[in-house]
């Protein structure tokens, strides 16, 4: 009864100071707003990761040579063109085969000469790793072979020529000594990271091998798996030919390295926690403003209603009937201030789900969460003030001015 | 028979480092249904005494009867019970909440006695029939003249059957024909049965009740 009452009294006060009720809320309002936005977005985007991974592309890995340690590193194997085609040439799983030299060279074309890294590889290159070719043609199985001195340069590479691509075509340039003919011209991919492949100029395997220079050591086998498989499986397979190239005997260790590209997937859920955590940490600061608001207009709400405490004690509210009075309206209002953060929140979270062509989950959880926090924080800060309205002497109170 | 008795009760109030004595060992009796009226300029410890026997505060020395029950030494809650169920309290300045109907404001008791709410809105409706607003219930204080807020508190104050109807300066803020209806609500209640005090400095509202007790 004194509970039922305690709630419409709360709400009465509550609506009589509506807009200072509102602006008392704004801190918890963004508060739960960012913790729901941020949940929300953080979710979707990491669904949209995996999503991509799983299903859009075939997983890709990646061989390279075992780093030697100290004197051990003259002595490392080294993986070399015979590894690929053993791999190439197993047939239990059907992936594709890209090994890669790579090393600089100088580039000689008219009076320009610039450095520029050279990426000797098969022809099947282009298709492993997405990009396009946009004047002219990518090389062939048959130049590989032939161990054709043919070039495919990146995007930006005639710009560092002072020339136009178009006018590169078909001409032959010097790479390390070696003429090469440019037969095509790569679409602008833009930078990956760690390499631009448009800055970089690309020869057929053999040719890069045999010409160049003149090494059968490979930097690294590039395994593209279809989706059928698991990267797991894939990488015991690679296990299974490369020891046997490598004559590596039971209970030795790999010469080489094989890396899963889910380690950077890895990284990347790090990086969303700990900028997830960190937003909620920002929101709960939030927060904790927000009650200091709430404890501040109770204190306010008090002294203005100090006669009408000291009124309702004369009709016979007790201490506890006052204490719960004031705690309610300050949990009420949190509640509230939670309620419109959660709407707000889970607005700008559809918003930018809509926009980003996300998934948009409602995240019960963090709704529930936020608004049972929101509450604690009335709860928290609303005693005092309840306290303080509590212990006012009903004769004094009832003739304050 | 005493529905109140007052034995030499004193009350000290600390004023800084000094001790201010606002009632020096008062004694009186009040018998039931008896309109007395308690009289004296402001500052004699008027509102002291009033404060003690409305179980608004408690004496310092001394003993005070309630109905044969010694209130002096009970708690702060135990004081609550006993303004709700045996004090009506009528104010100069009516004390009541704005923002609720007169049905709202005359159920407050009855809400913090525990009553069932179809209880307190049948109780607070015969209440407020009683003072004759049985047509201004779902008004607000602010759409009520000073005479009607007035009997709305009257109608509040003996809503839950107090033992005594407690008067405060009760004409103080209304005209002098409002305020003779008012008196006579109290004299019809009077006539009842009902045991009114009436606290005053004006000789001609003290003159209404039987028997005048001077500061």
């Amino acid at each position: 009864m004194i509970l039922q009452e305690s709630i419409s009294t709360a709400i009465d006060a509550i609506r009589a100071n509506l807009m200072r009720s509102l602006l008392t809320t704004i801190a918890i309002v963004i508060g739960t707003a960012s913790v729901i936005a941020m949940v929300g977005i953080g979710s979707s985007a990491q669904r949209a990761i995996d999503d991509s991974i799983t299903n859009l592309s075939a997983r890709t890995l990646s061989v390279y040579p075992s780093r030697g340690r100290g004197a051990q590193k003259v002595n490392a194997t080294p993986l070399v063109i015979k590894d690929a085609d053993a791999l190439i040439k197993d047939k239990e799983i059907a992936w594709r085969i890209s090994p890669e030299i790579r090393g600089s060279k100088s580039l000689k074309y008219g009076n320009e000469s610039i450095s520029i890294s050279v990426i000797g590889a098969r022809e099947n290159y282009l298709d492993i790793q997405g990009y396009e070719v946009v004047q002219g043609r990518f090389f062939s199985e048959r130049d590989d072979l032939a161990r054709k001195r043919v070039a495919i340069i990146g995007s930006s590479v005639s710009t560092e020529l002072k020339t136009s691509s178009k006018a590169l075509l078909g001409k032959d340039i010097d790479l390390g000594g070696v003429t090469f003919e440019i037969i095509g011209v790569m679409k602008s991919e833009g930078s990956s990271g760690w390499s631009n492949p448009d800055e970089q100029i690309y020869i057929p395997l053999f040719t890069a091998s045999d010409r160049v220079f003149g090494r059968q050591r490979v930097d690294s086998i590039r395994v593209e798996v279809p989706n059928t498989y698991s990267p797991e499986e894939a990488m015991i397979s690679i296990e299974r030919v490369l020891r046997r190239e490598h004559d590596i005997g039971p209970g030795e260790e790999n010469n080489f390295r094989i890396n899963d590209w889910s380690q950077f997937t890895d990284l990347q859920k790090q990086a969303t926690a700990i900028f997830s955590a960190l937003i909620i940490g920002i929101a709960g600061i939030s927060l904790l403003v927000g009650g200091i608001g709430v404890m501040n207009i109770m204190l306010v709400s008090v002294t203005e209603r100090t006669r009408e405490i000291g009124l309702r004690k004369a009709l016979g509210a007790t201490h506890q009937a006052i204490l719960l009075q004031f705690i309610i309206e300050a949990v009420a209002l949190c509640i509230i201030g939670g309620v419109a953060g959660v709407i707000l929140g889970s607005l700008l979270y559809f918003v930018i789900a809509m926009w980003q062509d996300w998934v948009f989950t409602i995240p019960f959880s963090a709704i529930l969460g936020s608004v049972t926090f929101s509450a604690c924080v009335g709860l928290f800060f609303g005693i005092w003030p309840a306290r303080k309205a509590a212990q006012l002497e009903p004769a004094v109170a009832l003739r304050y001015e | 028979m005493s529905i109140i008795s007052v034995n030499g009760v004193t009350k000290h109030y600390a004023l800084g480092t000094q001790t201010v004595e606002a009632l020096r060992g008062v004694s009186f009796d009040i018998k039931k249904g008896e309109f007395i009226a308690i009289m004296g300029p402001s500052g004699s410890g008027k509102s002291t005494l009033m404060n003690i026997i409305g179980c608004l505060d408690i004496p310092t020395h001394g003993t005070y009867l309630l109905n044969n029950q010694e209130v002096s030494s009970l708690d702060d809650d135990a004081l609550a019970g006993i303004r709700n169920k045996e004090i009506g309290f009528v104010f100069q300045n009516f004390h009541l909440l704005a923002r609720n109907s007169a049905l709202d404001n005359v159920m407050l008791p009855l809400k913090y006695a525990g009553i069932e709410k179809a209880d307190q809105i049948t109780r607070a409706k015969a209440a407020l029939s009683e003072v004759g607003l049985e047509d201004r219930m779902d008004h607000q204080p602010s759409e009520l003249s000073g005479g009607q807020q007035q009997r709305v508190a009257i109608a509040r104050a003996l809503v839950n059957n107090p033992s005594i109807l407690f008067a405060d300066e009760p004409t103080g803020n209304l005209d002098s024909q409002t305020g003779h209806d008012v008196m006579q609500l109290f004299h019809n209640l009077h006539n009842q049965g009902q045991t009114i005090i009436l606290i005053t400095h004006e000789n001609e509202v003290a003159a209404e009740a039987q028997r005048t007790n001077l500061y």
